[in-house]
């Protein structure tokens, strides 16, 4: 039982926590809250899976095929998503687009991948044995893995020049760019990288659950969740919020019923938004902004 | 003028032909209860996303819980319906009242979230929303939702599905022409403006906040009107109904028919019905096709077919009705003249010792400063001076850290729309004019702040208010062919020049009747022509016994015009005195060439 | 001195939105030139700035900078070509650090450690107040500090040109002197060129070398500064008549 709940909480805090750093990336540098953020999640464990157990061949290749092109699946996305919105002027124009190419992903992996649940192979089989039940290796991967990339992101953030203009053109791009700095680059790499970060995200995570094709939805609203429960715009907030959230939600299924975990989120949801909008880290500035 | 007609009535024909095939059977399919079922669902889509059309398109609420509020009309028709030996059709108010509510307490608890927050407000309710559909079982249903609720009857037989239909089709129309109505009233262009401006709109006497919950509530109780409709048609309702899946529905119709236009609504949701039935049995590749489309439209028309036809060079302006008699030059500004006659002379707008600073910094420290009506008032300074920030608390818009300022010799609260509603207008230093809609209705929104009428009547165009309006736009013409741009009248605002959109509104200013007129930086890029219009203008106000300040870079502009200007340096007043003393002075000399206090 | 041209603008036209800002403007800025841009609030020498920076690009007209045309490109290639801009306003990053803020300036040379190094070295010694601030938040400075800090940030770029917008905005005169000292040393020294917008005309023509009067965005009169500190269109264009 108490291994149960801490498989479950390690894989939604996780997963959550890497949904709302890809989804906090792409707010801070362009105001849009992704909702197709998502489905690259699930192009990431569809092509773990796909090439790793269908094909059978080993974790290099997914390695070598799924990085890149979830990369490249993030820099797709901001041609789709930005070139309508910057056309149309319309402050909801993002709102559209996204949920348009959830829709069209949804439909594409519903065609692609014909397995009704996507579960890759873990990079280490086996677990740990505790009073008889087993903790997977490959959730502790994932839980490395996840604390290695907010840490990575943080030092990248604070500690390099490059990081210093990621932080200054999100606040200011036009000052920003009068010092050499791509602004519009960056909003592409933020995309890519995003990509990047919700692909692995959806590698990992997923052989350690089933994962249905047409879940991605699920995981961008759980990272949102997270998102505006650390505070919205805030690195930290994200892997807080992750892990605040997935935790509860774990602990309340697993004790009480599958259902209060939910219901719980979203009370605290509307609950935070409403007396407190800058999350528990508060790094967003006041409401009304952006 | 014809041809705006021939393509609205050609639209509308489209629209209706579309919704009449049940009743001739053939048409999309031979299978007439298909047909039947298919169109139910597109009434259905339409009633809801007009409500999103007023709620997002009109006052610019971005909301993610339209479809909530779709789930919560349902509910309360299953529970009901399910409880008690009711006619469905009776109990259709209950599921608008219900979602009206829900709506209510939304809007109240949001307080004064705006844009994103309140966006993600509503999306966090409406996943709470789905969540206790699913959890609340006693009452919902849980996952399984409500079945079986009743067809609606009558005398103890049920009604055949095409009569159910009809019956959607009438609430279809009504829901339609209310929402033109409303969006042709002053109510309408009230809630355009606070999406356009909220700033505009209070400088107007609008509150944004009662528009906002007025919008919100009204198209919470159509979406629970469409809800109410969905359980009768579908005989159940489910927590998928109130997904973000189920939005994306509403926001294709919406975004491709036009956002925030009229007629959008119905053709958005007819191309959409089209599509998904000229796409049926393609299995897994119907909802690609979609996505793929409505990607393709956001790129080739942004705006949505009708927004971008209104954008293109087939747009056809709407007509205006003729001037009924002759135009008298400065012929509304005599009339105000018998007003303002007795107040001449008199002080109406003060500041006594208001300071503000901003972060240790002082803006304005200690400024004495008094309007005076039936005088121009000039307002100069460098830079940094302190202008903005003096104006802003003489209008309401900025709380002074100390100080009062006093309005007839009463003293103010900071609160624009108090100035506003007691003769106090201004103009901005962005021209603020309502882009979307025509230079017209501008004046019209003007009018409409010393002239209310109830929202009510504007629904039912009552005669007594359709002569009210039509005085209105006579008066507003007027206004316009004194300003010179009458011509424009019927022009979508957005395509005036710079010049133009500034006398487009001081005309808007003018056309409150206002004691006191507060322009700010007004001559900044008009032409040499537009200045001499603008500059006879404010002549002609201060002959009629308006007090107006003008703050203006332009100095000639400024010292030719005003009868008294005052030099705000570093925040504190260097001098307020006729044009000549100031352009003698040394202080004034100094303060702009060496910088020196 | 070599008299070689370091900006030229020619014939420029400048809208915002539907408004034109300026007029078929032209100017010259001679290499190693401390020039200053007077004229009245809303003449339009701001727009002008943030069209050379390529904030606000030209509608029509050519500039360009050590013969490159530079009328079309973006800003950060501006910045990379050895302009740097001190803007209107400071727009210092308040949740920045002194030194983050610096960083931010030296972008460009983020690769070349040493000369990253030698540069904050540099500023830091002009600007000694800036080391004694180096871990504070930008937004905790003084309006003087953070005026220091705004031209510190352009130097990082290692700039052949700055540009400045108004520097001595809501500054006192003490102060606005202290920094003006430091941008004719930093002109006389190192050969920089300096394209100066102010409104206070006696203060830019006591520092600078060569005045350009502009007033609703067209170019008055074009001098020496020494000259222009008694032509009568200066008066005029201020006080009119």
């Amino acid at each position: 039982m108490i291994v149960d709940v801490l498989v479950m909480t390690i894989f939604l805090s996780s997963t959550s926590a890497l949904m709302a750093l890809s989804l906090t990336i792409v707010y801070n540098s362009t105001r849009v809250i992704n909702f197709s953020q998502g489905e690259i999640f699930i192009l990431g464990c569809g092509m773990a899976y796909q090439i790793g157990v269908v094909m059978k061949l080993n974790m290099f290749v997914v390695a070598a095929v799924a990085i890149p092109v979830t990369a490249l699946a993030g820099l797709l996305l901001e041609r789709l998503i930005m070139i309508p919105v910057r056309r149309s002027g319309s402050p909801v124009a993002w709102i559209i687009t996204t949920l348009s190419i959830t829709l069209i992903s949804q439909s594409l992996f519903a065609l692609a991948f014909t397995s009704a649940q996507l579960r890759p192979d873990p990079l280490l089989a086996g677990g740990f044995k505790i009073n008889g039940q087993e903790l997977p290796y490959q959730i502790l991967i994932l839980l490395a893995v996840t604390l290695v990339i907010f840490f990575a992101y943080e030092i990248f953030l604070n500690k390099t020049t490059f990081g210093i203009g990621v932080r200054a053109a999100a606040t200011d791009p036009e000052t920003t760019s009068t010092f050499g700095v791509p602004v519009k680059l960056f909003v592409a790499g933020s995309f890519m990288a995003a990509g990047l970060i919700a692909g692995i995200g959806g590698w990992l995570g997923s052989s350690a659950a089933f994962v249905l094709p047409t879940d991605g939805l699920r995981f961008t609203v759980a990272g949102f969740v997270a998102m505006i429960v650390g505070g919205l715009g805030s690195t930290r907030g994200a892997l807080i919020g992750g892990f605040v959230v997935g935790a509860m939600d774990a602990i309340l299924r697993n004790t009480i019923n599958p259902g209060i975990g939910e219901l719980f989120i979203a009370a605290i949801l509307v609950i935070i938004l409403v007396f407190r909008p800058q999350g528990i880290i508060g790094a967003a500035r006041t409401r009304g902004d952006a | 003028m014809k041809a705006r007609r021939a393509v609205i009535a050609l639209s509308l024909l489209a629209v209706t032909l579309f919704l009449l095939f049940p009743f001739f059977g053939g048409g999309i399919s031979t299978n007439t209860d298909f047909n039947t079922s298919v169109l139910s669902q597109a009434v259905i889509t339409a009633v809801i996303v007009i409500s999103l059309n007023l709620v997002m398109g009109v006052t610019g609420l971005l909301t993610l819980v339209q479809t909530g509020m779709l789930s919560v009309g349902g509910y309360a028709l299953g529970y009901v319906a399910l409880r008690h030996e009711v006619n469905p059709l009776y109990i259709i108010p209950i599921s608008m009242i219900a979602a009206a509510f829900l709506s209510w307490i939304l809007i109240l608890i949001s307080g004064r979230a705006m844009d994103l927050y309140f966006g993600l407000i509503t999306l966090a309710f409406s996943l709470a929303l789905v969540t206790i559909a699913q959890q609340w079982t006693p009452v919902t249903g849980g996952f399984i939702g409500m079945n079986n609720i009743p067809t609606p009857h009558v005398n103890g037989e049920r009604m055949p599905k095409v009569a159910v239909y009809a019956i959607f089709l009438a609430i279809l129309i009504v829901v339609f022409i209310v929402q033109r109505n409303l969006m042709l009233s002053p109510r309408g262009r009230a809630m355009e403006a606070v999406r356009i401006s909220p700033a505009t709109a209070q400088s107007l006497s609008i509150s944004p906040r009662k528009i906002r919950t007025f919008a919100f509530v009204f198209g919470g109780a159509i979406a629970g009107l469409g809800g109410a409709m969905y359980a009768i048609n579908l005989r159940s309702i489910s927590p998928a109904a109130g997904g973000l899946s189920s939005s994306l529905v509403l926001f294709i119709a919406l975004f491709l028919g036009g956002l925030g236009t009229v007629i959008g609504p119905l053709i958005g949701v007819m191309l959409l019905t089209i599509t998904q039935v000229a796409i049926r049995g393609q299995g897994p590749y119907q909802d690609l096709i979609l996505g793929l489309l409505l990607l393709l439209s956001m790129f080739t028309i942004p705006l949505g077919v009708v927004g971008s036809w209104n954008k293109s060079r087939f747009a056809i302006p709407r007509k205006l009705p003729e001037l009924a008699h002759e135009i008298h030059a400065d012929g509304i500004l005599l009339e105000k003249q018998k007003i303002n006659e007795s107040n001449r002379g008199n002080v109406v707008l003060e500041s006594d010792a208001v300071s503000r600073n901003f972060g240790g910094v002082n803006a304005v420290s200690d400024v004495n400063f008094k309007l005076t009506a039936g005088q121009v008032h000039g307002i100069i300074g460098p830079n940094g001076a302190g202008k903005s920030t003096l104006v802003n608390c003489l209008t309401g818009f900025d709380t002074p850290n100390s100080g009062n300022v006093l309005l007839r010799g009463k003293k103010m609260p900071a609160d624009p729309i108090a100035f506003a509603t007691s003769g106090v207008a201004r103009v901005f230093q962005i021209p603020h004019v309502l882009d979307n809609l025509s230079v017209i209705d501008n004046v019209l929104v003007g009018i409409d702040s010393r002239k209310p009428t109830s929202w009510l009547a504007a629904l039912i165009r009552l005669p007594k208010f359709r002569k009210a309006e039509a005085k209105k736009r006579n008066e507003a013409l007027r206004l316009l062919s004194e300003a010179g741009i009458a011509d424009l009248a019927a022009k979508p605002a957005s395509i005036c020049s710079h010049g133009q959109k500034r006398l487009l509104e001081i005309v808007r200013a003018v056309a409150t009747h206002p004691d006191i007129l507060i322009l700010d930086e007004p001559a900044t890029g008009l032409t040499g022509t537009e200045l001499t219009m603008l500059s006879t203008l404010i002549s002609n106000l201060r002959g009629t016994g308006v007090a107006v300040l003008l703050i203006e870079h332009n100095v000639d502009f400024v010292f030719q015009l005003s009868d008294q200007i005052t030099v705000l340096h570093l925040g504190k007043v260097l001098i307020s005195a006729a044009p000549a003393e100031v352009r003698a002075s040394k202080a004034v000399q100094d303060a702009y060439l060496v910088g020196g206090r | 001195m070599t008299k070689e041209a370091a900006l030229v603008v020619d014939s420029v036209d400048v809208f915002h939105g539907y408004a034109q800002a300026i007029h078929s403007l032209s100017l010259t800025v001679e290499k190693g030139v401390f020039a200053t841009l007077l004229g009245p609030n809303g003449a339009g020498k701001s727009t002008l700035l943030r069209s050379i920076m390529g904030i606000l690009p030209a509608k029509s007209g050519h500039i360009s900078f050590e013969g490159k045309e530079i009328t079309k490109r973006s800003p950060n290639q501006i910045a990379a070509g050895g302009i740097a801009l001190v803007p209107e306003g400071r727009k210092i990053f308040q949740d920045q650090t002194v030194q983050e803020n610096l960083l931010l300036g030296g972008y460009l040379i983020r690769r070349d450690a040493t000369l990253l190094a030698e540069t904050l070295d540099l500023v830091y010694t002009l600007f000694p107040i800036l080391a004694d601030r180096r871990q504070q938040n930008g937004g905790t400075l003084s309006g003087g500090e953070a005026q220091m800090l705004a031209v510190a940030r352009a130097l990082m770029v290692r700039p052949r040109m700055l540009l400045l917008d108004e520097p001595s905005l809501g500054l006192a005169p003490q102060i606005v002197m202290e920094i003006m000292e430091h941008l004719k040393r930093l002109n006389e020294t190192q050969g920089l060129s300096i394209l100066l917008v102010e409104q206070t005309a006696q203060l830019a023509l006591q520092y600078s070398s060569h005045a350009f009067l502009v007033s609703n965005g067209r170019m008055i009169v074009d001098g020496k500064s020494d000259e222009m500190k008694t032509h009568p269109e200066v008066t005029r264009v201020y006080f009119g008549g």
